[in-house]
């Protein structure tokens, strides 16, 4: 999957950073070629949402540029934000609008709103377009949010846990939509989500973001080929090859840890080896080692 | 400027769960006019409603987290304010309509006691002080949300009131001092210009104060 040399980033984000009391966002950057899903994902607090926030002016940036369809974000802030869809993680409608009230509300800044699309992406999702959005479940808001933020046909989609809160079948056809969505491949989408099993699905690229600092940006299969978790007897290794170990754990038995491939030949040859995932990845960097700091 | 109405409209569909409050007020007026036999009180109580109708603008978007619905709109965070300050225009002009309205057919049945002129300047002086009320109020709730704000916010409303209520002519014969020196019946329109002032001030603070914030 190395079509990147000469597609264009659709969202470009370049040393980012962001003071927030104790919290600070440091040097974030990664970019998101044309025509790919990428899956943002960390630990609660990682600092998700604060990217996706920054990327929306709703908090202004310290320091660092961001740029979407290779335009300034702040500089062409209203062009750009025609051409994006975008889900939070809580809904954020008056509750007492109904569905069609929404569509009133939002339709007038788009110029490609579609109404039919939106009564389609309404009935597809079971939902009733005059029910009021108080009387939703939280599930249903967030299938809601998914239909507005599609119904002007946007070029990139910024989503924030979108799949919190939907069940197995909603996710599925959550996953089902983004795929159909990114048929043209002048598209792009931005996930973050805890749900990892959902990006194994659709996620061409993955960015690991750890208290606040990109850990690595790398296209799904680099990523998984790049750590394998390893298993052994506690005495098999030294204290210096121990510390090569991200998430390094012992029981009773024996130890596991996380390793970047890199240096597993520094490991013996009797070591067991198994390919890992991304809910292990992003345990094992919570969990400490050689990176953090 | 497209953007800026739209946001007017979604601004104005916010209130609609009050919608009903809202049309049942103008009733009440009448009502309190026809017992207090004042026909400006009508007006001033249609002014109050579109003072209250501004406040509930900022309540509802905290509520509801609409500071992230405007951010996902293709509007610039300064035109989000000043399209806020539009429909705070657009609110009081229809109160200001409707207190005519109200004032005119009073008079035309003949309930109230004081002169047709004299509820006009009522009308006008009244906008003008809910006006500069608002004024005040607006950029606290952009800087530190309604719920923060509602305190301070709050306070002119209450000091000017009790000196005023104290001192219940003083707003009329100023105007009267006025209009005698310059002795012009342009200047009826006087409070109008000088409460659009007001808001345009506000509306500079305003912008200045939700651009830098944290949302
Ligand atoms: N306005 C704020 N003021 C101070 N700290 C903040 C503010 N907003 C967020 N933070 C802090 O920034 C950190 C990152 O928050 P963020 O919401 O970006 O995390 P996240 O990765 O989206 O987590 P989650 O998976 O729980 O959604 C948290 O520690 C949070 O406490
Ligand atoms: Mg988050």
């Amino acid at each position: 999957m190395n079509h990147t040399a000469n597609t264009p980033n659709i969202l470009e984000v370049n040393h980012l950073s962001k003071r927030l009391g104790t919290f600070a966002l440091d040097d974030v950057s990664f970019a998101l070629p044309q025509g790919f899903i990428m899956g943002f994902i960390g630990e609660n607090g990682a600092g998700k949402t604060t990217t996706i926030k920054l990327m929306l002016n709703m908090l202004a940036k310290d320091k660092g540029e961001i740029k979407i369809f290779g335009q300034e974000h702040l500089q062409y802030e209203r062009e750009i934000k025609e051409r994006i869809g975008v889900v939070m993680d809580s809904p954020y409608y008056v509750d007492a609008w109904t569905m069609l009230d929404i569509e009133h509300a939002v339709s007038s800044f788009y110029s490609k709103w579609d109404h039919s699309r939106y009564m389609n992406l309404l009935e597809h999702f079971s939902l009733e377009p005059k029910k009021q959005l108080k009387a939703l479940s939280r599930g249903m808001k967030m299938k809601l949010m998914v239909a507005v933020a599609l119904t002007h046909d946007p070029d990139l989609l910024i989503l924030d846990e979108p799949t919190s809160g939907l069940d197995a079948v909603a996710r599925n056809e959550l996953m089902e939509i983004l795929r159909i969505f990114m048929t043209d491949e002048r598209k792009g989408v931005l996930f973050s989500t805890h749900i990892t099993s959902d990006l194994e699905k659709v996620a061409d690229y993955i960015t690991l973001i750890h208290k606040g600092r990109i850990l690595e940006t790398q296209t799904k299969d680099e990523l998984l080929e790049k750590y394998l978790v390893v298993k052994g007897g506690l005495n098999l290794l030294t204290t210096e090859q121990r510390q090569m170990l991200i998430g390094y754990r012992e029981h009773s038995v024996g130890f596991d840890g996380l390793i970047d491939c890199a240096s597993l030949r520094h490991l013996p040859t009797s070591i067991v080896t198994e390919p890992s995932n991304f809910d292990e990845i992003m345990i094992r960097f919570n969990m400490g080692g050689e990176i953090d700091e | 400027m497209n953007s800026m109405f739209a946001f007017v409209i979604l601004d104005l569909l916010s209130l609609k769960q009050y919608r009903k409050v809202f049309f049942f007020m103008p009733l009440l007026a009448v009502l309190m006019s026809w017992y207090m036999k004042a026909d400006s009180i009508a007006a001033i109580l249609c002014l109050l409603c579109s003072m209250i109708a501004c406040t509930y603008l900022f309540s509802i978007q905290e509520k509801n987290l609409l500071d992230t619905l405007y951010c996902t709109l293709s509007l610039k965070r300064s035109n989000i304010v000043i399209a806020r300050y539009l429909s705070v225009f657009c609110i009081e002009m229809i109160a200001y309509i409707v207190g005519l309205l109200l004032i005119t057919i009073l008079h035309a049945f003949s309930i109230g006691i004081d002169s047709f002129r004299g509820d006009f300047i009522a009308l006008n002086v009244g906008l003008f002080a809910i006006s500069f009320f608002v004024s005040f109020q607006i950029p606290f709730f952009f800087r530190l949300g309604y719920q923060k704000a509602a305190l301070i916010a709050y306070i002119p409303f209450f000091l000017p009131m009790l000196l005023i209520s104290a001192t219940l002519t003083l707003p009329f014969d100023i105007f009267e001092f006025v209009r005698g020196i310059t002795n012009g019946f342009i200047l009826y329109g006087l409070p109008v210009i000088a409460g659009i002032g007001c808001l345009g001030l506000s509306c500079m603070i305003s912008c200045r104060l939700y651009r830098q914030k944290n949302l």
